[in-house]
């Protein structure tokens, strides 16, 4: 049997009743981001996608998104340039973000200078979160590529969707972790990441990286003040994402599998994953 | 105001052409000189104190002056002294006779090698200087052997360079450099004048110089320890430390705070309206690594040398070679922090030949000598979640919980380099002056 590391559990407990599974097991879930010129393309159904395993067509089940609750982590940069009106842009932001959640929803807070601290696990206590916000206390260098892979890492052993927002106005100096060892946890992880630069693309080309492999997005900000209304867009976005799940079939377990999504007969652009990890039976946790 | 250095010349000239003024002006001078002689006399090393004061308060106006006097005396401490023919070249020549006479040419120099030390380092706690020096032009550094300085560039004494200032790899401002440091190196230079070089005062120039790179690295001011090493390096090649700290100098180019520096196409020096000039992280890399393996080639057990080009190795991907360079050094005696950064430096080589589990050990021996060194921590996270060990890999990131104000990670103050034992290293150069 093959399993995307952390994907063992698809199904929400509270709100398991109201979703669109069939009575298959289901291993792999992909969000899925579908637009057109216009936007955000609602309304498709598991006949509109494609999806390829390995480049073997799957039969996938679409999620109804909006029945499955979103785990929000905020990975922030608290490095010593986020001082004054960056920082209470920031955590205006931050605030913005978690009051878009629902009560079902959760969030995590995880800061990063040059030491990253997982200040808030995932939690339904939205209040903690707003408040750990309130306590950022900018200084130090930036370590963006630890950050980002502790962030990663609290979707692990979690069930459910991960957004996990990642911003930073600056470059990483302190990190111990390659941008390719991020890049290969976020293949074995399951988040979708939104990286919020305040800088020029050539310094964020590996957020970037992290945001295509993970279906998410880089995006860019001219100035602190955009950054609320980029989280509430972001969130935004990530509603109206499509969730397919699928169980492999006709590809072997292990190593990397390349997952290619269309809509056939409609012209649109997707975003999502690129693929994930799987792993043997004989290596699950 | 500051004159234009033009005008500044051309009324020099007008004062040189009046005998009475070029008088006055030679025994300000030797006035200035004597003031000088006796500061060094008066201060205690490692101390900011009014001798310390006096040379560090000094203006660039004051510096001028004093020049021409400590030209004469540098060049008469180790000449036969010349039959004085005015009042200031008697003075001058009568400090000269009193160095040589107490404590000696070679203690004298040290110590007052040591006031302009102190002067600079005690910088925050000494009176500053009036920044009325006129603006000086970027001068190449000197090529060449036996070039050490450019001789279009001013006299050491009048020194008066610039340097950006960076903050999290932006480019924030420039600061006035000390010239206290090109003095001081001048002073070296003179303390190792003579043909044959008394064996005290050899030992004195390299620990003064390992010190001093030390110090810089320390307070993070890399364009000090650029000249200072690029001149060291001129001075005493074959000394396995100053080999040694102008490779750590050169990593740190390649490291990513200034490779960050220089990505950055809106980080430009302000003095010359251009992209932030750092060299490439290969070029700064292959520097480093040729600088690292001299100093392997003069003293073979410099473990830190060994480890540090471990980590050169592992960057360009050459994982084999760095294990074998961090098997090398493990195997040797090793302080805390180059055995943390040897089995670091040996989880990733392992991590690029695939053995995760070799990887594992490695950062798990690492955290045990600094068991919250977040760098550990995530490399033996990383190294788990590799091996598809899942609850290992977060319960690593779990002991990350600590308060990050009482963590401590070596791997943050790489770039400090020789600077983590700065106040040893300068402690060490204060007692070949004790008195």
């Amino acid at each position: 049997m093959l399993v995307a590391l952390g994907l063992l559990v698809l199904l929400v407990p509270s709100v398991a009743g109201r979703q669109k599974f069939s009575s298959r097991t289901l291993g792999v879930r992909v969000d899925v981001l579908v637009t057109d010129g216009r936007g955000p393309v609602a309304g498709l159904t598991n006949r509109d996608f494609e999806l390829r395993d390995n480049g073997v067509v799957q039969r996938v089940d679409v999620v109804d998104a909006a029945d499955v609750p979103v785990n929000a982590v905020l990975a922030l940069d608290t490095s010593g340039s986020i001082n004054g009106r960056r920082r209470s842009d920031l955590v205006s932001a931050g605030e913005a973000l978690i009051d878009g959640l629902t009560p079902v929803d959760r969030a995590g807070l995880t800061t990063f200078n040059h030491a990253v601290t997982p200040k808030i696990p995932l939690t339904s206590d939205l209040r903690a979160v707003r408040s750990a916000l309130q306590s950022i206390e900018p200084t130090g260098q930036t370590s963006i590529m630890d950050g980002v892979y502790v962030a990663l890492t609290s979707t692990l052993d979690q069930s459910g969707r991960f957004l996990i927002v990642v911003c930073t106005d600056g470059s990483d100096t302190t990190s111990w972790l390659e941008p390719s060892e991020v890049l290969s946890a976020a293949k074995r992880a399951n988040g979708v990441i939104y990286a919020v630069t305040a800088a020029d693309t050539r310094r964020s080309l590996a957020l970037k990286e992290l945001a295509d492999t993970t279906g998410g997005q880089a995006m860019q900000v001219k100035s602190s003040a955009e950054l609320r209304a980029t989280f509430e867009r972001i969130l935004t976005e990530f509603r109206s994402r499509y969730v397919l799940a699928y169980s492999p079939e006709g590809v072997p377990p292990g190593g990397f599998h390349r997952v290619e999504i269309s809509v056939p007969r409609r012209r649109v652009t997707i975003k999502a994953r690129t693929g994930y990890i799987g792993v043997e039976a004989s290596k699950q946790p | 105001m500051n004159p234009h250095p033009g005008i500044a010349a051309a009324f020099a000239a007008l004062l040189l052409a009046c005998p009475c003024a070029a008088r006055a002006q030679d025994e300000a001078s030797a006035a200035a000189l004597q003031q000088w002689v006796a500061a060094v006399r008066e201060h205690k090393p490692g101390k900011p104190d009014a001798a310390a004061s006096t040379v560090a308060s000094m203006s660039y106006a004051e510096r001028r002056q004093l020049h021409p006097a400590m030209e004469t005396f540098l060049h008469d401490l180790h000449s036969q002294t010349a039959r004085s023919r005015s009042p200031a070249q008697a003075q001058i020549l009568e400090l000269v006779r009193s160095v040589k006479e107490n404590p000696g040419v070679g203690l004298f120099l040290r110590r007052a090698v040591i006031l302009h030390t102190d002067a600079a380092v005690y910088e925050s706690r000494l009176p500053s200087p009036p920044d009325d020096a006129p603006a000086q032009p970027v001068y190449p550094p000197a090529t060449g052997p036996g070039s050490r300085r450019n001789p279009l560039a001013p006299p050491p004494l009048l020194s008066n360079e610039r340097f950006l200032v960076q903050s999290d790899a932006r480019v924030v401002g420039t600061t006035p450099a000390t010239w206290h440091w090109p003095f001081a190196r001048y002073l070296v230079d003179q303390l190792l004048a003579p043909a044959v070089v008394p064996q005290d005062d050899h030992a004195f120039a390299v620990d003064w110089y390992h010190a001093v790179a030390a110090f810089l690295f320390a307070i993070g001011n890399h364009g000090d320890a650029n000249d200072h090493l690029h001149y060291a390096i001129k001075v005493l090649p074959d000394e396995a430390r100053v080999v040694f700290d102008l490779g750590c100098y050169d990593e740190i180019l390649g490291l990513p705070l200034y490779q960050a520096l220089s990505a950055d196409p809106s980080n430009r020096n302000p003095m010359t309206q251009m992209a932030v000039g750092v060299p490439s992280e290969t070029e700064a890399d292959a520097e480093a690594e040729r600088m690292f393996r001299r100093a392997l080639e003069i003293e073979p057990g410099y473990a830190e040398a060994r480890v540090r080009l471990a980590r050169l190795l592992d960057e360009r991907g050459r994982y084999d070679e760095a294990a074998e360079q961090v098997d090398r050094a493990l195997a040797g005696t090793l302080d805390r922090v180059p055995s943390f950064f040897a089995r670091l430096f040996g989880g990733r080589a392992a991590m690029g030949r695939g053995r995760f589990d070799d990887a594992l050990a490695h950062y798990v021996a690492a955290s045990k000598i600094y068991p919250e060194a977040q760098s550990a921590l995530l490399g033996a996270s990383h190294a788990a979640m590799m091996a598809s060990d899942v609850p290992a890999a977060l319960s690593y990131v779990r002991r990350l919980a600590v308060d990050p104000d009482r963590r401590v990670d070596p791997w943050w103050d790489y770039g400090r380099g020789p600077g983590r034992a700065v106040d040893e290293l300068l402690q060490k150069v204060y007692a070949l002056v004790a008195r």
